[in-house]
């Protein structure tokens, strides 16, 4: 298996620095020790979001020159996740996960796009602002923006009873 | 052929759009992707044989390049060159000058101006890798006794792209960038005035996304912060169709009296090489 020293250095830093002082309501890290180049991240669904008493599951992908490359972010729980920036597979359209250059959407600001100097950690905390505060300029799920835009009580129920579902409850 | 005066049109259109094209292509000249990231050095006979068919205001140039420069480095053009060519065209210039205490010396303000990034209040974790390569590599060359062996080894390292390689040149690379921006960062009232907008913070992030390809304020950043105080200086000959026969030079100088070094950077409209002058060349 490949294994990048440099990348996976940066990687394995990084995994450290999130265990010793995870930020508030997320915890995240390799699915295995074999694998430091697919991890698995658990985000509390926030207080005052339809997410509240939810916990959501992510697994990101990074590539092989990361940090210069962006890691890629798919929701597996709940699936299908319903919000404006999520893909109906689950993958996150974010501004911070696009990668260096590539700006499809030209009114985005380069400070918001991926940076070597980004981490793990700033796209965690992104991904958590981006669930409480959709941006319906360019969804990833129009359906979503739509009813996000329109019917804002219709949407919150729904993502409520995805969110519970996949707890099981 | 039964109507030639339509043929005669024909061949005046042709001609023009070829030579539209000429200048197209010679105007839009892409250097070669493939190869090594930083090239031995090239006779710049190659780079008028690339202009043999092109506009003639590039062939009149690159023939009178050739007279005061003989040889050239091809750097690779994926959005680095202009990084790429001034590093390694700062550690060459030192290395020729075949004195250990200029590497050291230079090692030295690397470690200065690596304060930037610890003033920057980003987690160390991000930056300890580029800091690090670019300290190993200055060791390796301090080590490094003789000369040729270290223009070898700042080859190779310059040139190393293995992913699996702990000493991957990007390190190097982002490392420089990341200097520059926070040097810029820092000093906004010296730069201000020269990026689009006035803005400095559009500026560095673009920096920072490395899709930013070097220019002259990021070039002029790099002299004051590495190359200025040590003595070297930096000239730019601009390769493009402005009105001459000789390509435009442009130095910046360094902020020492006595220049012991110059990196001499081709300008091609989007693109960095290194060149190198002929020793009888007026400078």
């Amino acid at each position: 298996m490949a294994n990048p020293a440099l990348a996976s250095r940066r990687l394995f830093s990084e995994f450290k620095a999130l265990s010793t002082d995870p930020p508030a309501g997320i915890v995240a890290g390799p699915v295995s020790e074999d694998d430091i180049f697919t991890w698995e991240a658990f985000i509390e669904g926030a207080e005052g979001t339809p997410f509240e008493g939810g916990v959501l599951c992510a697994e990101l992908v990074f590539p092989k020159d990361y940090p210069l490359s962006p890691p890629t972010m798919k929701f597996t729980a709940p699936n299908p996740l319903f919000h404006p920036n999520i893909y109906p597979n689950g993958l996150v359209c974010i501004s911070i996960l696009h990668p260096p250059g590539d700006d499809p959407h030209q009114y985005e600001h380069a400070s918001e796009r991926w940076s070597p100097i980004q981490s793990v950690e700033k796209i965690l905390l992104s991904v958590m602002s981006m669930l409480a505060e959709p941006n319906d300029e360019s969804p990833a799920n129009v359906e979503a923006a739509k009813m996000w835009r329109e019917n804002r009580k219709m949407y919150e129920e729904r993502v409520r009873r995805e969110v519970k579902g996949a707890l099981g409850l | 052929m039964e109507d030639t005066g339509h043929n005669h049109m024909d061949k005046t259109t042709s001609r023009d759009e070829e030579l539209a094209e000429q200048r197209r292509l010679a105007g839009e000249y892409v250097p070669a992707y493939d190869g090594l990231l930083v090239s031995q050095k090239l006779s710049t006979e190659l780079i008028h044989e690339e202009y043999a068919t092109g506009d003639i205001a590039y062939q009149v140039k690159t023939s009178n390049l050739s007279k005061d420069f003989g040889f050239f480095r091809k750097i690779r053009g994926d959005g680095n060159c202009g990084f790429r060519a001034f590093y390694f065209g700062l550690l060459e210039v030192l290395i020729e000058l075949g004195d250990e205490n200029l590497l050291k010396a230079q090692k030295t303000r690397f470690n200065e101006v690596n304060g930037l990034l610890v003033r920057s209040g980003v987690d160390s974790i991000i930056w300890e890798d580029w800091v690090e390569a670019t300290n190993r590599l200055l060791n390796l060359l301090i080590s490094t006794k003789h000369k040729e062996e270290r223009l070898e080894a700042l080859f190779t390292a310059f040139n190393n792209e293995d992913d699996m390689s702990d000493e991957h040149s990007r390190e190097l690379l982002t490392h420089l960038r990341f200097l520059i921006s926070y040097h810029i960062k820092e000093n906004p009232e010296q730069y201000k005035h020269f990026v689009p907008d006035g803005s400095i913070d559009a500026y560095c992030s673009s920096l920072e996304t490395v899709s930013a390809e070097m220019d002259e304020v990021s070039l002029t950043a790099a002299h004051n912060m590495l190359s200025s105080a040590a003595g070297i200086n930096i000239e730019v000959l601009y390769l493009d169709r402005s009105i001459g026969n000789s390509v435009t030079r442009h130095k910046w100088e360094p902020e020492k009296e006595k220049v012991r070094g110059v990196i001499t950077m081709l300008f091609r409209p989007g693109h960095y090489d290194l060149a190198y002058p002929r020793e009888n060349a007026p400078s």
